[in-house]
C-alpha cells in the first residue's frame, strides 16, 4: 500500500515516514501544501495523511482541491486543532478521518490501515483465500495453519493483491502501489517479487496473464 | 441608605413636606390675620355707631341708648360690652353686660381705634378703645359763642369664643388637608421615583445579567431617556471590547496550544518510533538532534508566554505615551511651534523590545491624530541603550506613513538610578514623541 504524508514539521515527516514504512506502506513525503497537492493528484496513493496547517497552501484547501479534481483516495486529517467546528469542518471538505496532534503512533497506524482497507471495500482486518490466512493487522501469513515468512516486499505484493482478488493487476499498477518515491523499481523487480512468492506460496495462487499482468485466486 | 431609589424618595418628600408646612403656616397666618381684622372692622364699627350716640345738651353729656336695637349689650350673658366715661375717669354709661368690671381706655380715635385683647370674669374679650369729644349744640340766640368740648373715652368688648372657634376650626381644616396632601405626596413621589428609575432600574437589572458567558448582549439605546443612553453606548462600547478581548484571549490560548501540541506531537512519535523499529546510527542521530531541535523551539515558546505575563509594560507606556502627546504635542502644536522637539522620555526596562514594538508605534499613530493639528505629522523615535540598539534599529520603521529618513537616528545614553548610580547593564528605552510640520518631514 503506499501512502502519502504531507506535514511541514521535518521531525515528525521522518519519525511517521519511518514508522510506516516498518509497517510495511511505500510512503512519499511533501513538506508543504503546494508539494502535497502535485503529488497526490500525480500518484495513486491508497491513504493520505494530511497535515491542516501547511504552508503555501493549507490542508483544507488541498482537500477541497484534490476532491474537485476528482480524486477519491482517502484522507486522514492531522491538526493540533481540536474543536468540534474545526472537525466538522475538516469532513465536511471530504477528509475520511481527523486525528488530533499529539497522538499514538499506534493510534496512527491503525487508522491508516483502516483507510487503506477501506479503498478496496474490506471491512476484517483478516481475509481467508482457500488455504491462505492474511492478518493484516499482524502482517502475518499462514497456509494450512502454517505460518509463513515474508519479506516486507513480498508483503506488500500479497497485500495489494489480495486486495485486487479476483481481478488482473497490472505490472505497473503493482509497481505505483508498493513502492515509492524514493524506490527506482527495476523492469523485472515485480517479477522477482511474484517469483519469491510463489516459492514460499506455490504457484498456484498467483497466476500470469501475459501481457495484462497478475491474478490471485484460488480454484 | 444605599438605594437610590430611597435616597431620592426621602429626599423628595422631605422637600414636599417642608413646602407644604411652609405653605399650611403661610395660609393659616394669613387666615387668621383676615378673620381678625374683620373682627376688628366690626368691633370699629360698633365703637362708630356708639360714639354717634353721644351728644352734649345744655352742659350735659347725653347717651341716647336704644337697648331695643342692640340686646347683646343688654343683658348679664351678653356677647358684647361697653364702658362710657370721660377722660377725667367720670362713668357715663356702661352696659348691661359688662356688671360691676371695668374696661380700661388705652386711646386710640373714632377712626382708628385701640385694639387689644382682656379677660372679664373669666371671658376673653376683644376690646376697641377710641377717645372722642363732643360739644354743645350752637343755638341762634346765644350769638357768636363757642361751645365747651367734652373729651369721652369709649371702650367696646366683644367675647372673642366666637372667633377662636373660627380660627380653631380654620386650623383644623388645614391641618386635615395638609395630612391629605402630605398622604397624596407621598403616592405621587413614589410613583414618580418608581416610574422615572424604570429604565435606570430595567439596565441596572439587565447589566447584572451579563457574565462572561454572555458578552455579546448589547443594550438596546434608543428606547432609553437621554440621560442613560450614553451611559448605555459606553457599556454596549466596554461590552464589545471585552468581547474582543475574549475573543483574543481564546485565540492566543488555541493558538498557544497549537504552538505546544506540534512539538509535542513531534517527541511522542519520536520516542515511539524508536521504540518500534530498530534503527541505524544514522537514524539515531536524526532522531537525538530532532529531539534537541523540539526542545529548545518549546523553551523558546515558553519562554516568550513568561515574558508576556511578566510584562507589564505596555499598559504603563500606553498611559503615558497617551499623557505625552496630550501634554505636550496638542499645547505646541497649536501655538504653531515647529521643529522644536516635544519630548517626553519613557524608561523602559525588563521587558523585551520585541514586546513593546505594537503598543509604542500602535499607541503613537493613534494618539498622533487625536492630538496634533491637522497640519502637523507625527515623528516618532526610539533611542535605545546600547544593547538594545541595534534591535530597534531595525524595527524602527515600523509605521509607513513615516518615511524612514525622518527618523531621528538613534543616539545613546547613560541613565544614572535615583541614588545615582549608573546601570548600564538594565535594557532601557528612551521613546521621544514629536509633533512636526509636514513639510519638514
Amino acid at each position: 500500500m503506499r501512502v502519502l504524508f504531507v506535514e511541514d514539521s521535518a521531525s515528525l515527516r521522518r519519525s511517521v515516514s519511518r514508522a510506516l514504512r516498518h509497517a510495511g506502506y511505500a510512503v512519499d513525503l511533501a513538506a508543504d501544501g503546494e508539494e502535497g497537492f502535485a503529488a497526490a493528484n500525480l500518484n495513486d496513493y491508497d491513504a493520505l495523511v494530511l497535515d491542516v496547517m501547511l504552508p503555501l497552501r493549507d490542508g483544507l484547501t488541498v482537500l477541497r482541491q484534490l476532491r474537485l479534481a476528482g480524486k477519491k483516495t482517502h484522507v486522514l486529517l492531522l491538526t493540533a486543532r481540536d474543536t468540534v467546528a474545526d472537525r466538522v469542518e475538516g469532513l465536511r471538505q471530504g477528509a475520511d478521518d481527523y486525528l488530533v496532534k499529539p497522538f499514538a503512533l499506534a493510534e496512527l497506524l491503525a487508522r491508516v490501515e483502516a483507510l487503506c482497507r477501506r479503498a478496496y471495500g474490506a471491512k476484517s482486518p483478516a481475509l481467508r483465500i482457500g488455504p491462505l490466512e492474511l492478518d493484516f493487522s499482524a502482517r502475518r501469513l499462514r497456509r494450512d495453519g502454517v505460518d509463513v515468512e515474508l519479506t516486507a516486499r513480498e508483503w506488500r505484493l500479497l497485500e495489494y493483491l489480495a486486495a485486487r482478488r479476483g481481478a488482473v493487476v497490472p505490472r505497473r499498477e503493482i509497481e505505483a502501489h508498493i513502492y515509492d518515491e524514493y524506490v527506482e523499481p527495476m523492469s523485472n523487480v515485480v517479477d522477482a517479487a511474484v517469483y519469491g512468492l510463489r516459492r514460499k506460496l506455490g504457484s498456484e495462487f498467483i497466476r500470469t496473464r501475459r501481457g495484462l499482468g497478475y491474478l490471485l485466486e484460488v480454484e | 441608605v444605599k438605594s437610590l431609589r430611597a435616597q431620592l424618595t426621602i429626599r423628595l418628600l422631605l422637600g414636599g413636606t417642608l413646602l407644604l408646612g411652609a405653605a399650611g403656616a403661610i395660609s393659616d397666618w394669613q387666615t387668621r390675620r383676615a378673620v381678625s381684622d374683620e373682627f376688628d372692622v366690626s368691633l370699629r364699627n360698633r365703637v362708630q355707631s356708639l360714639a354717634g350716640l353721644t351728644e352734649i345738651k345744655r352742659g350735659k353729656i347725653n347717651f341716647e341708648f336704644a337697648g331695643e336695637s342692640m340686646p347683646q349689650f343688654e343683658h348679664l350673658q351678653g356677647s358684647e360690652v361697653f364702658q362710657l366715661r370721660t377722660t377725667d375717669g367720670r362713668e357715663i354709661e356702661r352696659s348691661l353686660s359688662l356688671g360691676t368690671a371695668e374696661l380700661t381706655p388705652c386711646g386710640g380715635s373714632i377712626a382708628v381705634p385701640k385694639f387689644f385683647d382682656t379677660t372679664v370674669k373669666g371671658r376673653k374679650l376683644r376690646c376697641a378703645s377710641a377717645n372722642f369729644s363732643r360739644g354743645e349744640d350752637e343755638d341762634e340766640d346765644e350769638g357768636d359763642r363757642h361751645p365747651p368740648q367734652i373729651e369721652i373715652s369709649l371702650v367696646v368688648g366683644r367675647d372673642r369664643a366666637s372667633l377662636d372657634d373660627t380660627l380653631s376650626t380654620l386650623r383644623t381644616s388645614l391641618l386635615l388637608v395638609g395630612t391629605g396632601a402630605l398622604a397624596a405626596l407621598i403616592g405621587i413621589v413614589r410613583w414618580g421615583v418608581r416610574g422615572g428609575l424604570a429604565p435606570l432600574h430595567h439596565l441596572g437589572e439587565n447589566v447584572a445579567m451579563v457574565d462572561a458567558a454572555s458578552l455579546a448582549t448589547r443594550f438596546p439605546v434608543e428606547p432609553l431617556p437621554e440621560e442613560l443612553r450614553p451611559l448605555s453606548s459606553r457599556l454596549n462600547e466596554l461590552l464589545a471590547r471585552l468581547e474582543s478581548a475574549f475573543a483574543r484571549e481564546r485565540r492566543f490560548t488555541a493558538n498557544a496550544a497549537h504552538e505546544l501540541r506540534t512539538p509535542l506531537a513531534e517527541l511522542r512519535t519520536l520516542a515511539e518510533v524508536n521504540l518500534l523499529t530498530p534503527s541505524t546510527e544514522l537514524e539515531r542521530v536524526e532522531s537525538w538532534r530532532d529531539a534537541l531541535s523540539t526542545t529548545r523551539r518549546m523553551e523558546s515558546l515558553a519562554l516568550r508566554l513568561w515574558n508576556l505575563h511578566v510584562s507589564k509594560i505596555p499598559r504603563a507606556l500606553s498611559i503615558a505615551n497617551r499623557w505625552c502627546w496630550r501634554r505636550h504635542a496638542w499645547p505646541h502644536g497649536s501655538r504653531g511651534r515647529l521643529a522644536r522637539t516635544i519630548a517626553v522620555s519613557l524608561w523602559i526596562w525588563r521587558c523585551r523590545p520585541i514586546l513593546l514594538r505594537t503598543p509604542i508605534l500602535h499607541c503613537s499613530a493613534s494618539y498622533s491624530q487625536t492630538f496634533v493639528p491637522t497640519p502637523l505629522r507625527m515623528l516618532l523615535s526610539v533611542r535605545p541603550s546600547a544593547s538594545l540598539r541595534r534591535r530597534w534599529r531595525q524595527q524602527s520603521h515600523f509605521i509607513s506613513r513615516i518615511p524612514p529618513a525622518s527618523l531621528m537616528k538613534p543616539t545613546c545614553r547613560t541613565y544614572s538610578s535615583g541614588s545615582g548610580e549608573r546601570i548600564p547593564h538594565v535594557p532601557r528605552l528612551v521613546i521621544t514623541v514629536s509633533a512636526l510640520p509636514s513639510p519638514q518631514i
